[in-house]
This record gives structure tokens, C-alpha cells and sequence, in this order.
């Protein structure tokens, strides 16, 4: 229980616990101290000055952002003595660079003019500085525009402390100082993840997204909280918008999971839709795709569903996106595997979660450690799994482990992974040859630590028969590499195994059991806790689709393929393609018009993202609900109206059949 | 009056910086005693001298000692301040060249007084000879058993590591050169927490001055009652024998160790032999450069106490005497000092990064002859926003320094408005 | 590739050694050092390689390098002469014995001579105020300077280069 303090600030009672600042207790009784390199989301910095106090009894101000509140305290927050002090404050960093507002992208939004508007400030009085700054405009998605910069280190911090990345520095000292990216490097070139948080924090015009610049005005900005759809984290996000239309994306302070850290993916990729919106239904007549009414559409699809259910025309198959929302999945599985009687219901990407039921199947199910477990291990090894690509969040949450805490991390990969650069040490093995490795990893580890007595003699002998010269042959890596690797894991007290799409892909249940036997070896030798292994998979309701029972599509001989993909980007694989193809026909509902349509013969429009509201639930179990941000453009109608327009029409022409 | 040479007794003893040489002449006499004591003892021995800080805070030593937090489960640190860089300072610079051995002595009685077992010196990077002697200094310790596993064959071990600075006077603020010894840029952090409490690599740790570390062998051998006789000033609680690095318009300039209390009158005139050319004199700073300028007939009044200077209204800071005849230009010199400031402020905060350049210009239109009538007091509103609100010492010191000159050469910045400004001012 | 000599390397290890287990970062002032002695600036390679080897993020190696002073981050003359015009040696003549330089070498501070032997720099106070006017030659002192005694200096630097 947090002791509770009482100080007085600017006459009014204030109370708080003890532990907050004086700004934070000012905050949260409605009183406003000014400040500018300040934010909730960061370390505390002190440098700006704005937010200088009075306390009664010590005779130098106080940065009411860094002194922490006592009991008693007597504080004075506005004085015309202050005032002064703040006033000079601005003007000095007015006069530094070039904050001529209307030309900026960020005129409205700028903490630096706010203060300047509640202070006063008409003018300075000495003569500009205005260094000749060029803009840094080699960022994708936002420009840092070093003549805005006041160097209150906001980004820098948010760099380091929360994309875990340390990108940004100071460089240069004193009036000279300015904000640099690795050694001096374009933004673009540099190590930047492009996660955006430091154009989130950054309080005036010197960063800020390319997007939306000179738009988002404070005035009519509405923010919703909603759900990136590209893996199965679970990051939230705050949308951003004017005149119900996407501004821009922001970190949200709340969310559950990933707290205010997006991926670039989430902020910026999302918003880029690389083909036109499927605006009306469509059904193939001649060979031509025709734009039709919702009416014939959905009798069409139900007519083509119907068929198949005797059973004389084959059976039907159906793939759905994980980016849905519980519900949608729900129903469309409802749809197919009752209604139906379909059998062959799975998911995009299904591979990923039937190697890891195979391998539930084969060795019995395992715990599997949750972001607890990941935030404390002291030694992280990553099979088949890039999460800077395809878990850009965990990856730089594992970014920071490895540059505050140091904490090895192995990855094991037949790609080029982006995570390698983090990595102490990365193998990268032929496809198809993991397995070896990984049997090198247990030889290894029986032989290091002397555990051979801890499993059954030919187990051993297996193991054993994968010394590092034939793993180096066999899978291509160096001999020394597999040797360290095993010893860096032998050597942790609470190492984690994290295996990802690359692995699951394979189809391959043996490369986890491997896994989970590695983890069961180092448990047994005085690893602190039980060593957990933990799968992650993309799209972000992966586990929903798993708990609404997703298992697994055979597609050969299908006559009817139903797609649910929504803005789901498919990838369309020569397997795919090929399915399709050959299959009797196909049910297209997506929200574009892609690559996915050519194939269609029936084309029913679908939501993208934003559109849509419900519930997501993440790889450890954790369900979030948002609404929709935006409405879809008229015409297009929920996925849910439509999947129960199909239902209806099925039991209809059933019916029909009976009678 | 003489000199009263304690800390520069054996100075000037050939090859002193010899560790046979140096313990010829009574070096490391003190390990003899030192264990026989608990280190409480030692730091309330300490305290009862009246020890102040040699570096600029002037804070007692033994009462900083005190403060160190205990039962953390982290080692103790001592970090020796050898980045001495105040403008108009250099005997630090001397004590490490000719007494890195007095110096590696007062270590080891301050380790075994707080409990430390790891001691580092951070040395001012452009201090590459003392640097080296210092390094030597320590392999001789090392060899002859008086650093390492054990010292002097007492279960005490204690090892010292000189981390070299790199050209930033900023690291001579206690919270910046802790900063600059973990591998950041030198910059300044936010206190509390107090280096006694957390401090190098969060563990407690003592920051002291070259100085007053070398001072610490004295009094562990001639005990708290002598060093606090040393004192010329019945008032003064900052007793003990202080060196002064005087600098500038003396016959002699060069470093002197006087008793606490010595006039000023008395080192200008007796030790420095007077002001040079027969010139009258005009100004000193006593302190180093940070600290308020006093006029003549001000520091004439005044001796070298901690309490007399404070008195006559500036610091006693690092030491530094800074002596100016009557053909000094007071616009010019302050101009070249608040110039040093606007090259060492580290960036952090607003006040210091920006109001420094803003002083260097204005003052620069004050040597120039073309300040305007309202930049005098642009001057003294920037220089408030830096006494007031700066996040380190830094920018204070750098606004003493034009506070002090306005405050008692204002004619002289006066006189420098240009004629055809004023009139457009409408002054 | 690396750019430091195996030597270099194995010297910014150890330096990292000196200082407690995990506070590597520590030895980056040290490493910087040695590098720089190394490859006579510090140019990006080198700042690239002092930041693996300590496992460092490149950009606090480039903060640190180029927050202070004593770190070259450019080529420079074979000769660096800094010479002092703080305020005591300002009182004495500092400022003389730099435009003397000047003259003498025919550049301004912070410029190299044609030839590559001579970078002139103006300093800020170098700690040897009761010694004024003062200059360094590379860290080393000479004191109590005279236009007489710079020009001898300077005489006797370039007799050094004739020499080798």
C-alpha cells in the first residue's frame, strides 16, 4: 500500500502517493505545471527547464518533473518570478533554430507553440540563430526536421528506452548538439525499425509523419483505440482520426500488451492499401466477372454452397483469414462446418498451427511460457523465427534485452533473418536441414553438461551421432558455431526457445519435439525454472482460430473454395494457385480487388481493418474487444450480415429440397 | 608570511614521484597506523578536522563520508576528481606529477575509511603527462604490495583504475564525470540521488578532489586537532593548509600553500611579490573562473577563509586566483570567459546551451563597442535565467562570472554603448 | 573487415576488463583512445568497430566521440598544436602567440598547413595558468611562452620532420 502524501501547490491541497514526482501529483489534481521535455512514456530528463517550481525551504528552484513530492510540501507552481524564468526559457529556444510556425507540418500540434501562446511570447529579443539545418527526409514514413529540433531528447529517450533499438543520440555537445541517427547517418539508412514512437513523443514539428503533415490540426481529432491484424501479439494501437477519415496512427498509452511501442507495420503499412476497394458484389458470367446486386450475389454463393452438400459434386473448402475478429471467424465457421457439413475449414497460413498440434499429437503437450517468462530470460534462442520481421514488437523487445541487459540470443534460421543482427551468435543451416542442428544442439549439450544418464541410451546414441563435424556438413554451419551455441544455452538460468512461422511451415512436428527436449534436458541441470518454449504465428487471431476448432483444409478435389480474406494480403503460393485452379469454383470475400480475384466466380465485397470491430485474442490467451474506427463505403456490407445472408438463403434452398 | 607547506612539503624533492624516494622522505608512514583504528574512526577523525572539499563545493569531507548509504548489498566506490579544468587552476596538475605517491597514500586511508575496495581517478585527458605518472605510480604500488589483493599485508584489498578524460570541463561536476566514467557523454544528472547514496554503477560512492585526498595522509598522521589549529581565521570552519594556483598580473605567478585565514593582501603582495610592471590592481577572481570577480579595495579586505570570501561576495571555489592590473579590459575578460562556458556547456538544458552563445555575442558587442543600449539588459536578464535555472553548476558559474563584473565594473560595459544606438534606443 | 590492428583490438578488451562485469560501456573513452592512436582519426569504420567490439549501439560510441574535444573525428596534421587562450593566459599575452602561430604557420585555427605537418587549434584553459601563456604539441606542455621561444619550437618540430 503506497503512502499517501498531502502537499500544498499553489494554495490548493494536493494528494498524492509517496513516489510521484511533484508534477505527476500537480497532474493528477487538475493543476497545470508547463513542460516540454516531459512525457508520461519516458525517463525523466530535467533539461527544458519549463517546469521549475518553488518549494518552500530550499533555496534553488526545482524541476517539478524530476523532485520527487513529500509530505508537507509547500509548493509554488505560478509566479510572476516563475513566469519570467519560463518566459526567458522560450525565448531562448524561440531564437535557437527556425520555429517560424505557419511553415511548419505541424503548426496545431505543437507543444512548443502551446507554451509559447500561454506564455506570451511575442517576440525574442535577440537575434535568431537559425543554423542552416537540412532536413533528413530518408524515412519512409516521417521527416526529421532538425530547425524544429529544441533538443529535449524526447525521441532519443523513446528510442532507446522503448523501441529498444538506441538508433538516435545527441551528438555534438552544447549549442552545437543535434539529433543523430547511428554515426551520423540519413534515418534512412540507419538501424531505425521505423516504429515511430519518436515521431509519437517528439513535442513540436521536427519529427513528424509523412502522411499527415499541416492536417492533423488539434481541433476535430477523434482518437479509437483498435488492433494491428498482422501477428498474434496483440498490439493495440490508437487511430487517429478527422472527419471519420484516417489521420494517422498513434501509440496508445493503455494497451494491454505492447503499451504505447507499434510496429511500422501497424503505424504505417496498414494505411497503405496496394489495390482499389472491392466496391460491389460480382459473379463470373462468360467467363467475365459482372458487377451485380447483393441480392444475386448471395444467391449465387448459395446455390454453389448447396451443391456441393450431397456430396455428388465433391465437397467444399474453406480458408479464412486470422486477421478477423472472433466473431466473424465464429460465424464463418459456423457457416461451413455446420451448415455445410464441411469438413476441410481452416485458415491461411493453417500450416503454422497443424505442426503444432502434430507435435502436441506426438510428444504431449507442453508448457509454454508467456511475456512474463520472455521479459526475464537471461538468454533467448530463436528457431525458425525473425520476430524483426514478422513480430516487429518482440523484436524489439528483445532488442532491449540484448542493449540494457545484454542478454545472448542464438538464432537458428535457414533465412537471412533480421534478427541476426541482434543476435550474439546466428546458424544458419540449409532448408531442410534444421533438424540436424538441432540434434547437434542436444549432442552437444549431453556431452557439455555430462547428461547422458538423463536419457535413454539410444536417444543418446542419436544425439551422439550428430557431432558438430557431421552437423557442419550435413546442415552447412561452422562446427564452433553449434558448439557455443550449446554451451551459451547450457550456460543461462532461465533461457526461453521461441520458434516462429519459418519453423512451423516446415510441417515438420519433430524439429518442436526437438525443442521441447532441449528445454526438458536444461531443466533437469539447475536452470531456475522450468525452460519454456513458446510458438508464435501471424495474423492476429491465430489462437481464436485454433479455439474455434480451425483444423486443417484439404483442398485436392475441392468443388467449392469459399475465401474469407477481408484485407488479408494472401499469400498466394504456387500450391494456392494451382488449388484454385483446379478447384470447381471459388467464393472470393475480400475487401480488394487483388490477385486473389482472378480466380474468383463469385467476388463479395469485404471490410478492411479498420471497419471492423470485435475480438482479438493473442498467442498467450489475452482478448481485447474494439470497436470499428471507420465506416465502410456504402455498398459494402458487414462480413457478418453476409455470412448470415448465405446461412439464411442455404437453409432456404434446403428447405425447398425437403419439400 | 611565509608559505605553510604541508601537501607541497616534499614538492620539490628530486624524483619524489619515486615510490623509494617518496617513502625515504616519510611516504606511506601512514599504513602503519591506519589499520590499527576502524574505519569509522577515521571518518569521524576526518570530520573533526574540518576538512572541507579542496574541489569547488567547499562541503565538509568527513561529513560527506557519512553519508554514504550502507547495507545496499554494492560495493563502495571512490572516485578522485582529477579533472581539474576550472580556468586559472593547476596544482592539481602539479600534485599528480610530482606527488602521485601522496596521492595513491590519501587513496588508500580514504578506501580503508569508507569501505571501498575499488578507487578510480579520473584524470583530465589533456593531463597526458600527469596521466602517466600517475600510471607508474601505481605499478610501483602495485609491485611493492601496497595495492592489490592486500595492502601493506592487511586483508584489504584495493585496486585503482585511472579512467582518462577526453576534453570536456563539464566532467568536473561530480554527477557528469560519473556519467563520462560509465561510458556516457559527460553530462550532468539529477540530484537527489546523491552520489553517497547512488552514485558510480548505482553503487554508493564518494567523489573527491585530487587535493582533498591528498590532504587525507596529513591528518591521518598528525590527527584532527592539528589540522584544524591550522587556521589564521578564529571564525572559519574551513580550516587547514589550502594550495592556490595564482594566475595572471602577479611578479610571481605559480602555486602556494597557505594557512586558511592568510590575506589576500598578503599573497599578492608578500608570496606573488606584487602586481607586475609596477602596475596598480585592478580585480581578482578568487576562486577560478566560475566565481564573482572583487575589485581592489574589496579583496584587500578580504583573506583566503571560505567564510571571508563568501563574505566579500563571491566563492572560494577551486582555488584559482586570478589576478588583473589596472590595463585590464573587464568586457574583454568576461567576454573570453563566458565564451569558455558556451564551448563546455554539455547541451542538456535550455538556460545553459542557449544563454551562453547569447552572452558570448552580446559581450562581444561590448568589447566591439557596438552594444546597444537594451543589450545590457538582455545581459543581466540571460544571466539571471542561468543563476536561476540551470540544471548543474555550470551555468551558475557562467553567470557569476558576468554578475560579478556588472556588479562592480557596470561603468565599464556602460561606457561601451554605442552613441549612435543609444540614440535610436531612445535612451 | 576490421579496420584496427589485431593489437588495437586485443588492447580495447582488455580495457573493457578493467572495469566491473557488465559495465563494458565503460571503456569506451579508453577504447576511442586507442583507437584513434591507431587510425589517426576516428572515422566511422572505426567508430563501426569500436561499437561491436564493446557490443556497444553505434550511435553512443558517435555521441561520445564527438562530445569531447580530445577525440579527432577528422585528419589532422602531424603536429596538433593547441595553444591556450583562456583567461589567464589571455591576460598574458595568449592571444599574441596565436596570431603569432598564424603568422608564422600561415593558417587559422582549426586549419592544417599545406604540407600535413602543422593543425593549429585555440584551446580553452589547459592547467597551466601559473605558467601563462601555455601551449601543447601533442598533450605535452610548453610554458612561459614567448614569440622567441614559439618560433624555437616551432624550428625544432620542423627539424624533427627533416630529421625522420
Amino acid at each position: 500500500m503506497a503512502e499517501l502524501i498531502t502537499l500544498t501547490i499553489d494554495g490548493q491541497e494536493c494528494r498524492g502517493t509517496k513516489g510521484m514526482t511533484i508534477l505527476q501529483v500537480a497532474k493528477e489534481n487538475g493543476l497545470d505545471i508547463p513542460t516540454l521535455c516531459n512525457h508520461p512514456w519516458l525517463t525523466t530528463h530535467g533539461g527544458c527547464r519549463m517546469c521549475v517550481v518553488e518549494v518552500e525551504g530550499q533555496r534553488r528552484l526545482v524541476t517539478a518533473c524530476a523532485a520527487p513530492a513529500e509530505d508537507g510540501q509547500i509548493v509554488v507552481a505560478h509566479n510572476d518570478r516563475l513566469e519570467t524564468l519560463r518566459q526567458m526559457t522560450l525565448e531562448l529556444l524561440f531564437a535557437e533554430r527556425n520555429h517560424i510556425c505557419p511553415f511548419c507540418a505541424m503548426t496545431g500540434v505543437c507543444e512548443l507553440q502551446d507554451r509559447a501562446y500561454e506564455h506570451h511570447i511575442t517576440h525574442t529579443r535577440y537575434d535568431y540563430i537559425f543554423p542552416v539545418l537540412t532536413p533528413d527526409t530518408t524515412n519512409p514514413y516521417f521527416v526529421q526536421d532538425h530547425n524544429r529540433c529544441i533538443l529535449c531528447g524526447r525521441c532519443v529517450r523513446s528510442c532507446y528506452e522503448i523501441a529498444g533499438v538506441g538508433t538516435l543520440g545527441f551528438g555534438h555537445r552544447g549549442s552545437q548538439e543535434v539529433v543523430i541517427a547511428d554515426l551520423g547517418v540519413p534515418l534512412g539508412e540507419s538501424s531505425c525499425i521505423k516504429c515511430g514512437t519518436c515521431v509519437d513523443v517528439c513535442p513540436t514539428g521536427a519529427l513528424f509523419d509523412k502522411r499527415a503533415p499541416y492536417f492533423s490540426r488539434a481541433r476535430g481529432l477523434e482518437r479509437k483505440p483498435s488492433i494491428c491484424p498482422d501477428d498474434d501479439l496483440g498490439c493495440a494501437m490508437n487511430v487517429v482520426l478527422k472527419s471519420g477519415l484516417v489521420a494517422r496512427i498513434e501509440g496508445w498509452t493503455e494497451a494491454p500488451v505492447n503499451g504505447p511501442l507499434l510496429s511500422y507495420r501497424s503505424r504505417y503499412e496498414i494505411l497503405n492499401e496496394p489495390h482499389p476497394r472491392v466496391l460491389k458484389p460480382r459473379v463470373r458470367k462468360d467467363g467475365e466477372l459482372v458487377e451485380v446486386d447483393w441480392a444475386e450475389a448471395l444467391d449465387a454463393t448459395a446455390e454453389l454452397l448447396a451443391k456441393t452438400q450431397s456430396g455428388a459434386d465433391g465437397h467444399v473448402v474453406g480458408l479464412c483469414s486470422t486477421r478477423l475478429p472472433y466473431e466473424t471467424l465464429a460465424s464463418y465457421h459456423r457457416l461451413l462446418a455446420e451448415q455445410c457439413g464441411c469438413v476441410d475449414v481452416d485458415t491461411f497460413r493453417g500450416a503454422q498451427r497443424a505442426t503444432r498440434r502434430q507435435a502436441d499429437d506426438l510428444y504431449g503437450t507442453h508448457k509454454e511460457c508467456d511475456f512474463e517468462a520472455i521479459q526475464q530470460a537471461d538468454m533467448v534462442l530463436l528457431v525458425g523465427f525473425d520476430p524483426c520481421t514478422t513480430h516487429p514488437v518482440l523484436g524489439a523487445w528483445l532488442a532491449k534485452k540484448v542493449h540494457h541487459d545484454g542478454v545472448p540470443i542464438v538464432s537458428i534460421s535457414p533465412r537471412t533473418t533480421k534478427t541476426a543482427e541482434l543476435s550474439i551468435l546466428s546458424l544458419k543451416p540449409r532448408r531442410g536441414s534444421e533438424l540436424a542442428v538441432l540434434y547437434g544442439l542436444l549432442g552437444q549439450l549431453i556431452e557439455q553438461r555430462n547428461l547422458g544418464h538423463l536419457v535413454d541410451r539410444l536417444t543418446a546414441e542419436k544425439w551422439r551421432s550428430h557431432p558438430p563435424g557431421r552437423v557442419s556438413y550435413e546442415a552447412g554451419v561452422e562446427e564452433q558455431a553449434v558448439v557455443r551455441a550449446a554451451a551459451l544455452y547450457a550456460a543461462a538460468k532461465n533461457p526461453v526457445i521461441l520458434y516462429g512461422p519459418d519453423l512451423t511451415e516446415t510441417g515438420n512436428p519433430t524439429l518442436i519435439g526437438r525443442l521441447w527436449e532441449m528445454a526438458q534436458l536444461l531443466g533437469h541441470v539447475g536452470a531456475s525454472k522450468e525452460v519454456m518454449v513458446r510458438g508464435f504465428t501471424t495474423g492476429a487471431n491465430s489462437a481464436a482460430a485454433e479455439q474455434i476448432g480451425f483444423r486443417g483444409a484439404d483442398m485436392e478435389g475441392a468443388a467449392v473454395v469459399y475465401l474469407l480474406s477481408g484485407d488479408d494480403p494472401v499469400d498466394l503460393t504456387p500450391q494456392l494457385r494451382q488449388d484454385l485452379r483446379d478447384a470447381g469454383a471459388v467464393i472470393l470475400q475480400s475487401a480488394h480487388d487483388g490477385p486473389l480475384v482472378q480466380y474468383a466466380d463469385v467476388v463479395l465485397p469485404s471490410l478492411k481493418w479498420s471497419e471492423r470491430g470485435g475480438t482479438w485474442i493473442n498467442v498467450m490467451g489475452v482478448g481485447q474487444t474494439f470497436e470499428a474506427c471507420t465506416k465502410a463505403p456504402a455498398g459494402i456490407k458487414p462480413d457478418e450480415w453476409v455470412l448470415t445472408e448465405i446461412g439464411e438463403r442455404l437453409s432456404a434452398v434446403k428447405e425447398a429440397a425437403h419439400e | 608570511m611565509a608559505e605553510r607547506k604541508v601537501l607541497l612539503e616534499r614538492y620539490d624533492v628530486p624524483n619524489i614521484w619515486e615510490l623509494d624516494v617518496y617513502r625515504r622522505h616519510g611516504g606511506y608512514a601512514t599504513l602503519d597506523g591506519l589499520f590499527a583504528k576502524s574505519p569509522t574512526d577515521w571518518v569521524e577523525e576526518v570530520k573533526a578536522s574540518g576538512l572541507c572539499g579542496r574541489g569547488g563545493a567547499g562541503f565538509p569531507t568527513g561529513v560527506k563520508w557519512s553519508f554514504l548509504a550502507k547495507g545496499t548489498g554494492k560495493p563502495t566506490y571512490l572516485v578522485v576528481n582529477a579533472d581539474e579544468s576550472e580556468p586559472g587552476t593547476c596544482h592539481d596538475r602539479r600534485l599528480l606529477e610530482r606527488l602521485p605517491h601522496q596521492l595513491i597514500e590519501g587513496i588508500i586511508n580514504t578506501c580503508y575509511a569508507i569501505d571501498a575496495h575499488e578507487a578510480y581517478v579520473y584524470i583530465r585527458g589533456e593531463y597526458l603527462e600527469p596521466y602517466q605518472r600517475l600510471v607508474q605510480a601505481i605499478r610501483e604500488a602495485e609491485a611493492a604490495g601496497l595495492l592489490g589483493k592486500t595492502v601493506a599485508g592487511q586483508d584489504f584489498p584495493l585496486r585503482i583504475v585511472v579512467h582518462r578524460g577526453a576534453g570536456a570541463y563539464i566532467c568536473g561536476e561530480e554527477t557528469a564525470l560519473l556519467s563520462s566514467q560509465e561510458g556516457d557523454k559527460g553530462q550532468p544528472r539529477q540530484k537527489p540521488p546523491f552520489p553517497a547514496v547512488a552514485g558510480l554503477y548505482a553503487a554508493p560512492t564518494i567523489v573527491n578532489n585530487v587535493q582533498t585526498i591528498s590532504t587525507i595522509p596529513h591528518i591521518v598522521r598528525h590527527g584532527a586537532a592539528w589540522f584544524a589549529g591550522i587556521n589564521l581565521a578564529p571564525e572559519s570552519k574551513s580550516p587547514g593548509p589550502r594550495i592556490l594556483s595564482v594566475s595572471g598580473h602577479v611578479q610571481r605567478p605559480g602555486i602556494y600553500e597557505v594557512e586558511t585565514g592568510t590575506p589576500f593582501e598578503e599573497l599578492l603582495y608578500g608570496l606573488c611579490g606584487g602586481i607586475r610592471g609596477g602596475h596598480d590592481l585592478k580585480s581578482v577572481i578568487p576562486g577560478g573562473s566560475s566565481m564573482p570577480m572583487l575589485p581592489k579595495d574589496v579583496i584587500l579586505q578580504t583573506d583566503t577563509s571560505f567564510e571571508s570570501i563568501r563574505k566579500a561576495g563571491s566563492q572560494p571555489g577551486s582555488g584559482a586566483v586570478i589576478v588583473m592590473d589596472e590595463t585590464t579590459d573587464i568586457p574583454t575578460v568576461v567576454w573570453r570567459i563566458s565564451r569558455f562556458y558556451a564551448h563546455e556547456s554539455c547541451g542538456k538544458c535550455t538556460p545553459c546551451r542557449e544563454g551562453n552563445p547569447w552572452s558570448v555575442k552580446l559581450l562581444r558587442r561590448f568589447v566591439d563597442g557596438t552594444a546597444r543600449a537594451e543589450d545590457l539588459r538582455i545581459l543581466v536578464e540571460v544571466a539571471e535565467a542561468m543563476e536561476k535555472n540551470s540544471f548543474c553548476p555550470l551555468g551558475i558559474a557562467a553567470a557569476w562570472a558576468t554578475q560579478g563584473a556588472l556588479k562592480h565594473f557596470r561603468h565599464e560595459f556602460e561606457a561601451r554603448i554605442s552613441h549612435a544606438s543609444a540614440i535610436a534606443a531612445g535612451d | 573487415m576490421p579496420v584496427l590492428s589485431d593489437a588495437t583490438r586485443a588492447s580495447i578488451r582488455e580495457a573493457a576488463g578493467q572495469y566491473p562485469p557488465g559495465r563494458q560501456k565503460s571503456a569506451v573513452m579508453p577504447a576511442l583512445y586507442l583507437a584513434q592512436d591507431d587510425a589517426g582519426h576516428l572515422n566511422p569504420e572505426v567508430l563501426r568497430e569500436v561499437a561491436e567490439l564493446l557490443r556497444l549501439a553505434p550511435v553512443h560510441v558517435a555521441a561520445v566521440a564527438t562530445f569531447y574535444t580530445m577525440f579527432e573525428k577528422a585528419p589532422h596534421g602531424k603536429h596538433i598544436i593547441d595553444v591556450c587562450t583562456c583567461v589567464s593566459c589571455q591576460l598574458l599575452g595568449g592571444y599574441d602567440i596565436l596570431a603569432h602561430l598564424e603568422r608564422r604557420l600561415g593558417i587559422k585555427p582549426g586549419e592544417t598547413t599545406p604540407d600535413g605537418r602543422f593543425t593549429l587549434r585555440e584551446q580553452e584553459c589547459l592547467g597551466s595558468c601559473a605558467s601563462a601563456p601555455v601551449l601543447q604539441v601533442g598533450y605535452r606542455f610548453h610554458e612561459e611562452l614567448t614569440t622567441v621561444k614559439v618560433d624555437a619550437l616551432i624550428d625544432e618540430l620542423l627539424q624533427e620532420g627533416a630529421d625522420g
